[in-house]
Formats: C-alpha cells, sequence, structure tokens
C-alpha cells in the first residue's frame, strides 16, 4: 500500500512544479483513499485503478507541460514584438544559415543519400574489365560478357548497355535522341516493369532479328500523343523500320542523358569473335544475400580464367565491380560534402553572430531578469525563458530559410543540373524536413545556451542597484564576446580560403592554352544511317561532298570534318611500333578531312596535313600531335615513320606524315594524351562525324545555312549538337565554374556575417565605454588616440581569428586539393590574399564604430547615466 | 478574479465534469476523495473521473475563481490533515446559476416542443 502511493508520488513528479507544489498533497490523499477502497474489492480492482491513474497522470502532465512551453512562447513572442528590429535581424540571420544549409543538404539527400530509383537497388552493381597493365577501365567485349552471363553464379542478372543517338524521322523535321542500346534482361535487373508493351527477347540479340524498339515515356506522350495503338506499329528509327514493342514507366530513366529510345543490343557475328574489343559497361545484380566482397571474387576468379583459357586477349585483364550508386554519384560526392561543409560554418558564422546580439541583449534586460529572480522566478524558469527566446527565433528563421531553400533548390537545379547526377530527384522530402527541424533545433540552443550560461550568472544586487547586467560577471561575458568574434573571423577565413582557392585554379583553367583557336567556329554533327549508308565509301564520299558543299556557302571560311570534337570523346586505339615489338603504345585516335587544323588554328611543326589525295587505296598516312612524336620517337624525327594499327579490317601499317601542336583534348584540366589523326577515307570512315566551321560573322547566324546543305544531300538527316566552339569550352568549364560560385557565395555570406560579428561587438563596446571615452577626451586624450584605442580592440581579436583560420585552413587543405588545378592547397599566395582581404573588411568594420568613439562629446559622456 | 457578468458568460458552457464538481460542492466544502464519489453515484457511474483529470478539473476552476481552497471546515472534526478542502465561491454559484439557467431554457424550449414530458 505504502509502496503504491509512494510510485504515485513519484509520478507526480511529471507535473509541473506549480501544480504539485498546490495539488499534490491532495491527490496522493485522494488516491490512497481510492486504494483502499479498490484494495477491499479485490486484486483486480487495484491493478486497474493503477493502470487508469497512471494513464491519468501521463495525459494531464502531458497536456500541462505543453501548455507551460505554449505560455514560455507567448511570453517571448510579445518580448520580441517589442524588439523587432533585433528579431528581424536575428532571424534573417539565422534563416540565411539554415536555408544554405537546407538548400545543400537537400541536392546531398537527392544526390547521394537516396537510394537509386530501382528495385532492391543495394544489390545493382556496375562491372568492367580492368586492363591492369595500364589501370584502365574499359566495357567488355562481347565474348567476355557471353561468359560473364553464363558463368557467373551469384548474380542473379548480367545485361549490357550501351549509350548512343538515334535519328527519328516522320512528322516534322528529322530529330537526334539519346538512345540507349541494352541487351536482353536489362528493364528485369533494374526491376521496373515497362509501363506498356514488353521489354527486349534474347533472339532479338542476334543480328538479322526483326528489328524493334521500346520508347521512353516521354517521347510516347510528345511525339506520339500518348497513343496506346503504337504498340506493334512502325516507325523509322536511323533508316530502320522497327516495331514498338514498349513504352517504359513515367519516371524511369537510366545514365546521365535521359534516353527516349531504347534498342536491342545486336550482336554481329563479328562482335561474338572479338574478344579484344572492350566496349560494353555491364551491370550486374547481386543474387540474394550475396554479398558484395564474395560475388567480386567470383567476378576475379571468371575472369582468371578467361585469361588462361584466350591469353591472346585476354591476359593482364581483370574484371572488377562496383556498386551502382557509387558508380552513378561517386564523382559527385566530394564536392557536395565539401559544399555541405561550407554551409555549416556559414551556420556556425550565423549562430556566433545571433549569440553576440542576444548577449547584449540579455545584458540589457539585466533588470529584467533581475526582477524576475527576485520576485522568485526560478533560476532554470530564467534559463528556460531564455533557450525559449532563442529557439522561437531559430523556428521562425528556420521557416524563413526553408522557403529560402525552397526557391534555392530550383534555382540551384535549373543551372548546376547538368552537372548532376541525378538531380531530377532533388527536392524537399520528409528527409530534408527531418534536417532542418534538427538544423533549427542546434542552431537554437546554441545560439540560446550562450547568453543563458551568462544571463544566469547573474549578481541580482548589483543588477538591480546598477539597472544593467553589470559586475562580477562583466570580465567573463567580455572573453565570450571575444571568443565569438574570433570564432566567426576564423570559420569565416576558412572558408574564403577555399574560396579563393577555387577561383585561382579557375583562373589558371580559363587561361589554360586549349592548343586551338575557338574564335568564330561552330560546330555540328552528322551521322548516317548504316542502312543507307553501307559501305566505307559512301560514308566517306558523303562527308567529303559535305564538307564541299558548307565551304562553298558565302560566310564560311574553312571548314572540316573530324569524328570527335575537342573537349568530348574519342577513340582509343593500341599502336605498336614496327621493330620495338614488346611496346603497346594506347593513343587517342580521330578521323578527320583536309583543312581541320587550319579551321581550328592548330599549328602543323612539321610534314604535312591529311590530303584529298589520301583515299581508300592509298598508302594509309596519319598525323599525330606532338607529345606522340616526343613520347614515342624522342629525339627523332616522327615524320616518316611507321606505327602499326591493329584495326577493326586488319593490321594497318599507318606511315606518319606531319606532327602538329598539342590540344587539350580531353579536358581543360586533363594532360594531352598522344594522339593519332587519320585520313577520313581511310580505314573504316567513321559514322558520325562533327563539323568544324570557321566563319566570317557571327557563327550562329550560318546554321539555318548550313543545316540547308545537309538536307540537300539528304532530307532526312539532322544536323544535331549544333553549338559553338566557344560555347563548348565554356561549358568545359561548367562544373568548376558553379562549384566557385556556391562556395564564393557561401564564403562571402560568412565574410559579411562575421564583419557584423565584428561591427556589432565594437558598437556595443564603444556604447558601454562612452563614459570612459568621454573622460579620456575631457582629460586631453586626442581623437585619433582614441580612434586607435577601439580599431586596436577590434583588430586583435580579428588578428587571432586569422591566426586560427589559417591554422584551420591549412588543416583542411586536404579536403579541398581534388578539386584544385594548378594550385597547391596552401598556396602562400592564395592565404595572404585572404588574409589582407579580411583585414581590409574587418577595418572597415571597426573604423565606424570608433569614429562614434572618437566625436564623443565629454560633457554628454559624463552626464550619461 | 473579476466577477462581472460578462466574466462569467464567458465561461459558459461548463463541461459536464465541471458542472459535476460544483454540483458537489453545492452541499458545502469537500475533498477530492468526495467530490470523485459524488461525481460517480450522481452520474450513475457514467462520470468516474481518475484522480489526475479530477484535479486538472479542479485547477482550472480553482484558477478561474469559481472554487477556492479552504481551510479544514469547522464542522468536520474527525479528519486527515492532508485533505485539500475546496468550496463553491460566489462567483462560482453564480457561473453555476447562469449554467443551470442556459440548461434550463433549454430544457423549457424542448418541453415546448414536446420533445421530452413535461
Amino acid at each position: 500500500m505504502a509502496d503504491l502511493t509512494r510510485l504515485y508520488r513519484h509520478w507526480l513528479g511529471w507535473y509541473t512544479r506549480s501544480f504539485r507544489d498546490v495539488y499534490g498533497p491532495g491527490m496522493i490523499q485522494t488516491f490512497g483513499e481510492r486504494l483502499t477502497e479498490a484494495r477491499d474489492a479485490g486484486k483486480g480492482r487495484v491493478v486497474a485503478l493503477v493502470m487508469r491513474e497512471l494513464l491519468s497522470v501521463v495525459i494531464t502532465a502531458t497536456l500541462q507541460r505543453t501548455a507551460a512551453v505554449a505560455q514560455d512562447v507567448r511570453y517571448t513572442v510579445r518580448s520580441l514584438r517589442r524588439n523587432p528590429g533585433f528579431a528581424a535581424v536575428a532571424a534573417i540571420t539565422l534563416a540565411l544559415g539554415i536555408g544554405a544549409n537546407t538548400a545543400i543538404f537537400s541536392v546531398v539527400n537527392g544526390v547521394l543519400l537516396r537510394p537509386l530509383p530501382y528495385e532492391d537497388p543495394g544489390r545493382l552493381i556496375r562491372i568492367s574489365e580492368v586492363d591492369t597493365r595500364r589501370g584502365w577501365e574499359m566495357g567488355f567485349s562481347p565474348p567476355n560478357f557471353e561468359s560473364l552471363r553464363e558463368e557467373a553464379t551469384l548474380l542473379e542478372d548480367v545485361a549490357a548497355y550501351r549509350p548512343t543517338s538515334v535519328t527519328l524521322i516522320g512528322q516534322g523535321d528529322p530529330e537526334r535522341l539519346a538512345a540507349m542500346r541494352v541487351s536482353t534482361r536489362f528493364f528485369e535487373l533494374l526491376g521496373t516493369p515497362l509501363q506498356l508493351g514488353r521489354s527486349f527477347l534474347s533472339e532479338e540479340e542476334l543480328a538479322g532479328a526483326e528489328p524493334v524498339v521500346v520508347l521512353s515515356h516521354g517521347l510516347w506522350l510528345g511525339r506520339f500523343g500518348g497513343d496506346r495503338d503504337i504498340l506493334g506499329q512502325t516507325i523509322i528509327v536511323s533508316d530502320v523500320p522497327r516495331t514498338v514493342v514498349g513504352i517504359t514507366a513515367p519516371t524511369f530513366t537510366f545514365g546521365s542523358e535521359t534516353p527516349e529510345v531504347w534498342l536491342p543490343q545486336e550482336f554481329s557475328v563479328r562482335d561474338v569473335s572479338l574478344r579484344g574489343r572492350h566496349f560494353l559497361p555491364v551491370l550486374g545484380r547481386l543474387g540474394p544475400g550475396v554479398e558484395f566482397g564474395v560475388a567480386s571474387e567470383e567476378l576475379q576468379a571468371l575472369a582468371s580464367g578467361l585469361a588462361e583459357t584466350y591469353p591472346e586477349t585476354n591476359k593482364n585483364w581483370r574484371w572488377a565491380a562496383v556498386s551502382l550508386h557509387r558508380e552513378t554519384v561517386g564523382g559527385a560526392q566530394k564536392p557536395l560534402l565539401l559544399l555541405l561543409g561550407a554551409v555549416g560554418f556559414v551556420l556556425l558564422v550565423a549562430c556566433a553572430n545571433v549569440a553576440n546580439l542576444s548577449l547584449a541583449r540579455a545584458e540589457s534586460r539585466g533588470r529584467e531578469m533581475a526582477v524576475r529572480a527576485a520576485i522568485g522566478a526560478g533560476r532554470t524558469r530564467l534559463l528556460r525563458q531564455l533557450l525559449t527566446e532563442s529557439i522561437v527565433l531559430a523556428v521562425i528563421g528556420g521557416a524563413l530559410g526553408l522557403g529560402l531553400a525552397y526557391a534555392g533548390t530550383k534555382i540551384l537545379v535549373s543551372s548546376i543540373g547538368s552537372q548532376l547526377p541525378r538531380a531530377a530527384e532533388v527536392g524537399v522530402d520528409w528527409h530534408v524536413l527531418a534536417f532542418t527541424t534538427l538544423v533549427t533545433l542546434l542552431a537554437g540552443l546554441l545560439v540560446g545556451l550562450v547568453p543563458a550560461t551568462q544571463g544566469i550568472r547573474l549578481d541580482l544586487l548589483s543588477a538591480l542597484k546598477e539597472g544593467g547586467l553589470k559586475g562580477l560577471a562583466e570580465f567573463g561575458r567580455r572573453r565570450l564576446r571575444g571568443t565569438l568574434v574570433v570564432a566567426e573571423v576564423a570559420l569565416s577565413l576558412m572558408l574564403v580560403i577555399g574560396a579563393g582557392l577555387l577561383l585561382n585554379s579557375f583562373w589558371r583553367l580559363v587561361n589554360v592554352d586549349l592548343g586551338f583557336s575557338q574564335e568564330s567556329v561552330l560546330t555540328g554533327r552528322v551521322s548516317l544511317p548504316a542502312s543507307k549508308y553501307e559501305t566505307p565509301e559512301q560514308r566517306a564520299a558523303f562527308f567529303t561532298e559535305l564538307v564541299d558543299a558548307v565551304e562553298r556557302l558565302p560566310g564560311v571560311e574553312s571548314v572540316a570534318a573530324i569524328e570527335g570534337l575537342p573537349l568530348a570523346w574519342f577513340h582509343g586505339a593500341m599502336l605498336t611500333v614496327p621493330g620495338r615489338d614488346d611496346e603497346e603504345y594506347l593513343l587517342q585516335r580521330r578521323h578527320l578531312t583536309p583543312g581541320y587544323f587550319r579551321t581550328m588554328g592548330i599549328p602543323l611543326l612539321a610534314g604535312r596535313d591529311v590530303r584529298e589525295t589520301d583515299q581508300a587505296e592509298t598508302p594509309r598516312v596519319m598525323v599525330v600531335n606532338e607529345t606522340l612524336a616526343r613520347r614515342i620517337f624522342p629525339g627523332e624525327n616522327a615524320v616518316g615513320k611507321h606505327m602499326a594499327w591493329d584495326g577493326p579490317n586488319q593490321v594497318e601499317d599507318l606511315e606518319i606524315v606531319g606532327v602538329v601542336g598539342d590540344v587539350r583534348a580531353f579536358g581543360l584540366d586533363a594532360d594531352v594524351e598522344p594522339t593519332i589523326y587519320l585520313a577520313s577515307p581511310q580505314v573504316q570512315p567513321p559514322e558520325s562525324m562533327g563539323l568544324v566551321m570557321k566563319t566570317a560573322g557571327d557563327p550562329l547566324s550560318m546554321v539555318r545555312d548550313v543545316r540547308q546543305a545537309v538536307w540537300t544531300l539528304d532530307g532526312d538527316l539532322p544536323l544535331y549538337e549544333v553549338a559553338t566552339m566557344d560555347k563548348l569550352v565554356s561549358d568545359a568549364l561548367g562544373p568548376k565554374r558553379t562549384w566557385l560560385v556556391l562556395l564564393g557565395s557561401f564564403a562571402t555570406l560568412a565574410l559579411l556575417l562575421a564583419a557584423v560579428g565584428v561591427y556589432g561587438v565594437l558598437s556595443y563596446s564603444v556604447s558601454q565605454r562612452t563614459q570612459e571615452l568621454g573622460i579620456r577626451i575631457a582629460m586631453g586624450a586626442r581623437r585619433g588616440s582614441v580612434l586607435g584605442l577601439v580599431v586596436r580592440q577590434g583588430m586583435t581579436l580579428v588578428l587571432i581569428g586569422i591566426v586560427l583560420g589559417t591554422a584551420g585552413a591549412v588543416g583542411l587543405s586536404r579536403v579541398i586539393a581534388g578539386q584544385l588545378y594548378g594550385v597547391s592547397a596552401t598556396d602562400p599566395a592564395t592565404f595572404g590574399a585572404v588574409a589582407l582581404l579580411i583585414v581590409a573588411v574587418a577595418l572597415v568594420a571597426c573604423y565606424l564604430p570608433a569614429r562614434r568613439a572618437a566625436v564623443v562629446d565629454p560633457t554628454e559622456a559624463l552626464r550619461y547615466e | 478574479m473579476s466577477n462581472r457578468r460578462s466574466d462569467a458568460e464567458e465561461l459558459l458552457p461548463l463541461s459536464d465534469l465541471s458542472f459535476h464538481i460544483l454540483l458537489a460542492l453545492g452541499a458545502g466544502a469537500s475533498h477530492g476523495y468526495a467530490i470523485g464519489k459524488d461525481i460517480e453515484r450522481r452520474s450513475g457511474g457514467r462520470l468516474s473521473p481518475a484522480t489526475g483529470s479530477l484535479y486538472q478539473a479542479l485547477r482550472r476552476l480553482h484558477r478561474d475563481g469559481l472554487i477556492e481552497e479552504v481551510t479544514r471546515p469547522r464542522h468536520i472534526i474527525v479528519d486527515d490533515a492532508r485533505r485539500q478542502y475546496f468550496r463553491l465561491t460566489p462567483f462560482g454559484r453564480r457561473v453555476f446559476a447562469l449554467e443551470a439557467g442556459r440548461l434550463e431554457a433549454l430544457l423549457s424550449a424542448a418541453r415546448e416542443l414536446r420533445l421530452v414530458e413535461a
């Protein structure tokens, strides 16, 4: 009995103290009497009573607590209303910090954290073949893929995919669309059923099978009006009539470009025989419960087995698997986490600022606090009040921040979406909301605890006497404000250094010598359907004719065709030098027509360009770049040398007829690779070539004429990927520019907040020291020395911050090193420049309050208080 | 606490439990256990508030000035010292009367329509 009553007394602890103090004894008494009554009625009644009473206490206590919090919140809102300036500045500052965090987190969430939009995506892997001699990761050769498909027991499914593009004709102008060739089981492997129809059958992989096609949901709606009867109809895809057999699910996509057209990956007889041609990216799905590591081992074993069976082609090749998630988003991980860290810093600076403001407010409210304490408000009650205030501010800031983030994320995705994997999946979901709530509460606690720890240490007597929160705690508080300012400066310095380093490397990239002149150059691409242009001669003839036709256009100064434009893709080729049998060189290979180097302003260093007379039946020639000449024929004249290429049809003997300057062909920050340029009519003329045109006027004004020239030769061919070379170069800088702009904005924000912080602390200090400064001036101190006094006070803090921030930046240098080009992560010039910038900004922030101090009127100041 | 009529009207309608508590206190000062018993008896067992709910309601009535705490009433001689007694305030009586009047008016309207027997 006594035990149960004691238990009840214990439960009463859940009520607010004010309630407990007044009603607790009565409740215990009532409970006791009811217990006695229940005991007489039997054990069952006692249990029922206790359960009922417990439930009642829990419910009513919770209601009370909620009401108490609501009361605190109401009080806080009233008090903030009386001081709207403070409330607005604090809430907006926090909104900027929380908003930046929410925006970046929603990107991180959509890109990195969310599982891929496929069935059980954790089991999806991407498999490639690795050339162990060079460490190059490449696709599978068709026979190796076949071996993998047949022999891998731990993989539930295996499928190959290959991005390509196709031309669609009929219904308006011919259109070039992103497409994907996929093996059978591809859709099944990803576990995404088609919206309509069926996926590809295994017999459709064989060359000569009935041609079929699956359309994307978007294309089906857009170009075919969402007509269900499209199934079974025939459409012309790259000149081949294909039967539509399926429509993908509405949101289904795969790869970086959303494919509009899905074709079966067909394997010709020749494909199946060539184990050495690596061009098929491969997907796998781990069997249920199979560990990634175990599956990797099996792949390793299979690859070694093949290497023994087919040493000619498979020696020195192994198979490597990586999770599809990592494969998809791996590249974005580091920059995104870097940005998340950066906005974290911004939030810390914002919190420090608001904490400083709150501190000043707590001090000016010292008398109010003291009075409340004197009339019996408990210490915890005051603490709660202060925390409530900061959390209310943070919640207002969080709500504003969420709005900022919502808008910001939209802008972010529309501006950098093309440089980000899975950009379409970025949005505000409940993960983001949970994150924002957490960040908001943390910010509220952080901001509230600082003034709370100080506000609570109030010295009642002196506060009541002096009308402010002065006296004993004064020294501690001043040190606290100083610490906050130092932290702000240090944090923002680190961010600005990060942005500075990115700016520095961006500057270097912009000024990289590309090796060609992009001025007034228009580019575009034409692809020939194999069905209509069957023979190499037809393809070569078409491009020769096209170049001639475009050359005749008024306004075109020169024109040429090349298989892979600079800054885009390229083919590789393994070449040997006769007489050096053990050495094989992997080179970039590009087919072109005469005049390319002239059009692009690439200097011919030795020998000659390819000529119109270099035809299929004449000896094979090639032009090489300087890097190749230097690397493979050091100290010799490369012109006249021969190299052998195990080409698509036979081993070709190629004579070097010219050497040209290096071109940054594979990206602005990539090293120049040895490259060969082949005369397009020789050795398997490509089906698809890019046109480069040097124009007299605005390149884009020529687009219509060039397109017309293409259509004069073949009305079914689209001219696509039309862009100026200027744009291609600028696009290549896109991702770097984006990271720079983002980090730069956050750094600027942090710097401004820190400057406001320095300004605020000094302003406050000056207003507190008016009397002292007045006396100094009255005693004959020159205004200049008063100015110096205040500036010195501020700059001391700033310099400490700079020292600490520099140390921090050196410590964090590894984090950013991977994003830099041509500049070290501890570049002294950048560090120095940033420190100077901070000093300059801080000087302004110090000067304004210092000037006010210097013009203090001594008579006014002495009358003060 | 103000005793103006408008203040009293603001508290209407009373909750079922509040009305019953005031009714229980109509006979004079009483304590939690007895109030609970009274309510249970008068409502025929329909209302049987647990201690927490009962005191939550008592506090609201207390805060609104309808009831007040009293030191042990003189006429009760044998009692436990820990018992906490409440009684109606004049304001509480007025609120109760207003509420009763409101219910009365509703009831007579129902009678006129012969929805209930007179």
